[in-house]
């Protein structure tokens, strides 16, 4: 063990630079170690699931999810109730229903393929799958354009589950819904 | 052969092979050796480094360990928020960026200790040392200081970034290198512009202020890391996703660039791109060679003009401030414990950093009460986006006990003897005068910026304002409780060495906490119970009233004890006080 006046010596300094760097870089390792936690920690917080939405637009999404046509529907005005509808689409296994994306998707196209794209990039591995899952049954020019962005990202970041998933939707669904 | 010759010879065969190269170059291998061992070792004792983080000749932690543990953790910061969630062009791209701006402050910081040094003159001017041999040996001392800034700040991007998914095994070459040309072309970049634009100006005050890049880094980097990995927006990935077009203009994305897609079949030398930073980094260093070269020579020829710090005329005894200060400050031996604080602050910018870094913790909950828009009117309805809107303001508060005691702490604390020796009542108008100079230096600043954000969010600058004025009242009772809880010393009466936490420091931080919890849950409750703000502003009021009362009091026992103790009280003398008048 070294003494305080030998610390202090150019040899000492020395030695805490070196016990600096030395114990820097086991901190580098363990975070290469534990990638695997450091991407589970990323993903989407939805807080708004379908009982939380207000009474009214409830309303609007059982209307969406149950009629074929919903051109009579009144828009909806802010992006925030677009935003809750979405966290309780992403929560609720019961919105998960192929009449409620279809006719969702037709009424708010654009803010739909954004936010699909947006929650392929940033959300958990199962937010992507739904995602993607989701946008690839939108088949318009937004949403090819969509999925050819995500695909070269996924390329880039060296994704190939991610990859995967954009293919097997191409593939699956060629034509759309 | 004679003996003269036979010596000669012997000391040819005696040298390496370096010694050759350095004495076919014109440098004295000795000499060299010498100087460059102790430019090293000073290396650890450097001036400003040891302000910026307070430590002195006797710390076991030398500053340069300091500064390096610091690098590490902004390179640490930057890598914990950016793995696994952008790609690694991105997180190349940051990286190096803050290398570079990093590397730069610190030679710049350091430029008289590490590059050219006038005072050298002074120490090794008489000998006969040749220039090329005083140049060489500065030269290779600020690679070397150069080289461990730039691993230090790089080390946890370097190591890290093989973690990535979209990195190989070689990656940490190809960032060595890259880092390595881009910083030391910065480095050589700055030093150019540092002696041929700024050599003939007083660059003390900007060298005091880059003293503080890293620390500043580290809060703004922590404090901005922590929103981002609470971000429910995600920005960080989304800005890594769709990264605008502009920033191919950026130098330092090509070489990102390169790194993070290295062509097929290279190897460590992926692209030409690195080459030819590579190639640019060496011709300005070796053009840098012939700079500091000149540098020392202009030194010899007697050119440099030692300067001898002149701080600015002080005003004309008896005329202690200004009218304004005249009006407002009544009492003449507060006044002067004012004036002094404030001469004593306004020459000490980096005992005004360390003031401004105390405000930090307030400072952080506003930014991110305003990114998140959590920064509601406590009045307007949802309480739960208001929390942020009320503990920012009582955070204000926080900051007085650490303030109180930076104040205690400077570089000029031998001038303490001018407080000592003035016939002062007691601590009392020592207290106020303080309480002065932090409420008109430092508090109604922050308190005005906070009421800005305030006003910006609420639309609203009268409810603003009365916000602002309950965080301001809880700051004045905190300083209160701080001034009874800390050591009774006269300000600016310590060396800065010693301004470590003490249990006394503690104890003020604690009991300051604890009642300003108390107060801001007693807004919150007032607020969500639609009390009028104005009834919350009376009762604070009041508070202060008391609190104050109850520390002028102590002060003035203890320093009646103080008195009886020393008995030196000098009653016979009250025309003193004309002269500060």
């Amino acid at each position: 063990m070294l003494r305080n006046d030998e610390l202090r010596s150019l040899k000492g300094q020395v030695a805490l630079t070196l016990g600096l760097f030395i114990g820097s870089l086991a901190i580098a390792i363990s975070m290469i170690l534990f990638r695997v936690e450091f991407e589970n920690r990323s993903g989407e917080k939805h807080k708004v699931g379908l009982s939380d939405l207000p009474k009214e637009l409830r309303k609007y999404v059982e209307k969406v999810a149950a009629q074929s046509d919903v051109d009579g529907l009144p828009n909806i005005a802010t992006d925030a109730d677009k935003e809750s509808i979405y966290s309780a689409w992403i929560q609720s296994k019961e919105l998960q229903t192929e009449t409620f994306e279809k006719q969702f998707a037709r009424r708010e196209e654009a803010f739909l393929v954004a936010r699909l794209e947006k929650t392929a990039v940033t959300g958990t591995m199962e937010q992507r799958r739904l995602a993607i899952g989701w946008i690839r049954k939108i088949d318009t020019q937004l949403s090819r354009d969509a999925i050819s962005r995500l695909r070269s990202w996924a390329e880039r970041r060296n994704r190939p589950d991610i990859v995967e998933l954009l293919l097997l939707s191409f593939v699956i669904t060629k034509g759309g819904l | 052969m004679s003996q003269e010759a036979q010596g000669n010879s012997d000391y040819l065969t005696r040298m390496t092979w370096t010694d050759r190269w350095l004495l076919s170059n014109g440098v004295s291998p000795s000499i060299y050796k010498t100087l460059l061992k102790t430019y090293l070792t000073l290396d650890f004792r450097s001036e400003f480094f040891g302000r910026s983080t307070n430590t002195g000749p006797q710390s076991i932690v030398s500053p340069l360990i300091w500064v390096l543990g610091l690098n590490l953790i902004i390179g640490l910061i930057v890598s914990f928020v950016m793995f696994a969630r952008v790609d690694l062009f991105f997180f190349t791209l940051v990286a190096l960026t803050i290398s570079v701006i990093v590397s730069v402050s610190s030679v710049v910081v350091e430029f008289r200790e590490i590059v050219v040094d006038p005072d050298d003159m002074e120490i090794i001017g008489h000998l006969p040392i040749p220039s090329k041999t005083y140049a060489a040996a500065r030269l290779t001392n600020l690679g070397c200081y150069t080289l461990l800034t730039i691993l230090s700040v790089n080390f946890f991007p370097m190591v890290v970034g093989i973690g990535f998914r979209d990195a190989d095994w070689l990656f940490p070459f190809r960032y060595a290198l890259s880092a390595l040309s881009i910083d030391l072309l910065a480095v050589a970049i700055a030093i150019f512009g540092y002696v041929t634009v700024w050599q003939r100006r007083d660059l003390k005050f900007i060298q005091e202020g880059l003293a503080w890049t890293q620390c500043g880094l580290v809060l703004i980097l922590f404090y901005g890391g922590q929103f981002l990995l609470r971000d429910s927006q995600q920005s960080l990935q989304l800005i890594a996703y769709q990264l605008p077009t502009e920033w191919k203009w950026f130098p330092l994305s090509w070489l990102a660039g390169s790194i993070a897609s290295p062509p097929i079949g290279f190897m460590i030398f992926p692209s030409w791109a690195i080459c030819g930073w590579l190639f640019a980094a060496f011709v300005s260093w070796w053009l840098l060679f012939h700079l500091v070269n000149r540098c020392y020579a202009f030194l010899q020829n007697g050119g440099h003009q030692r300067t001898v710090e002149n701080y600015a005329p002080l005003r004309t005894p008896g005329q202690l401030g200004g009218f304004l200060t005249t009006t407002l400050i009544r009492d003449a031996e507060t006044r002067s414990i004012f004036w002094l604080a404030k001469t004593l602050t306004d020459r000490d910018l980096n005992l005004r950093l360390r003031c401004w870094s105390t405000f930090s913790l307030a400072v952080a909950p506003l930014i991110i009460g305003l990114l998140r828009g959590e920064l509601k009117d406590p009045y307007q309805g949802d309480m739960s986006s208001a929390t942020l809107s009320i503990v920012s303001i009582y955070l204000i508060g926080f900051s007085v006990p650490s303030l109180i005691n930076s104040l205690q702490h400077t570089r000029d604390f031998r001038s303490a003897w001018i407080l000592e020796s003035l016939p002062f009542r007691g601590f009392a108008p020592i207290h106020e005068g303080i309480l002065l100079l932090i409420w008109t230096r430092f508090l109604v600043p922050v308190a005005f910026c906070f009421w800005l954000a305030f006003s910006w969010r609420w639309s609203d600058w009268g409810a603003a304002a009365i916000h602002v004025a309950a965080g301001l009242l809880g700051a004045l009772i905190s300083s209160y409780i701080s001034l009874m809880t800390l050591p009774r010393r006269l300000p600016f009466s310590l060396p800065t060495t010693n301004s470590e936490l003490t249990s006394s420091l503690a104890l003020a931080l604690g009991i300051s906490a604890g009642t300003l919890s108390l107060l801001s849950g007693f807004h919150y409750f007032a607020a969500a119970n639609q009390i009028h703000p104005i009834l919350i502003l009376l009762v604070l009021a009041t508070l202060v009233m008391v609190v104050r009362w109850v520390a002028l009091s102590l002060a003035n026992r203890a320093s009646q004890q103080r008195d009886d103790e020393r008995n030196t009280v000098d009653k016979a003398n009250p025309d003193i006080h004309g002269v500060v008048n």
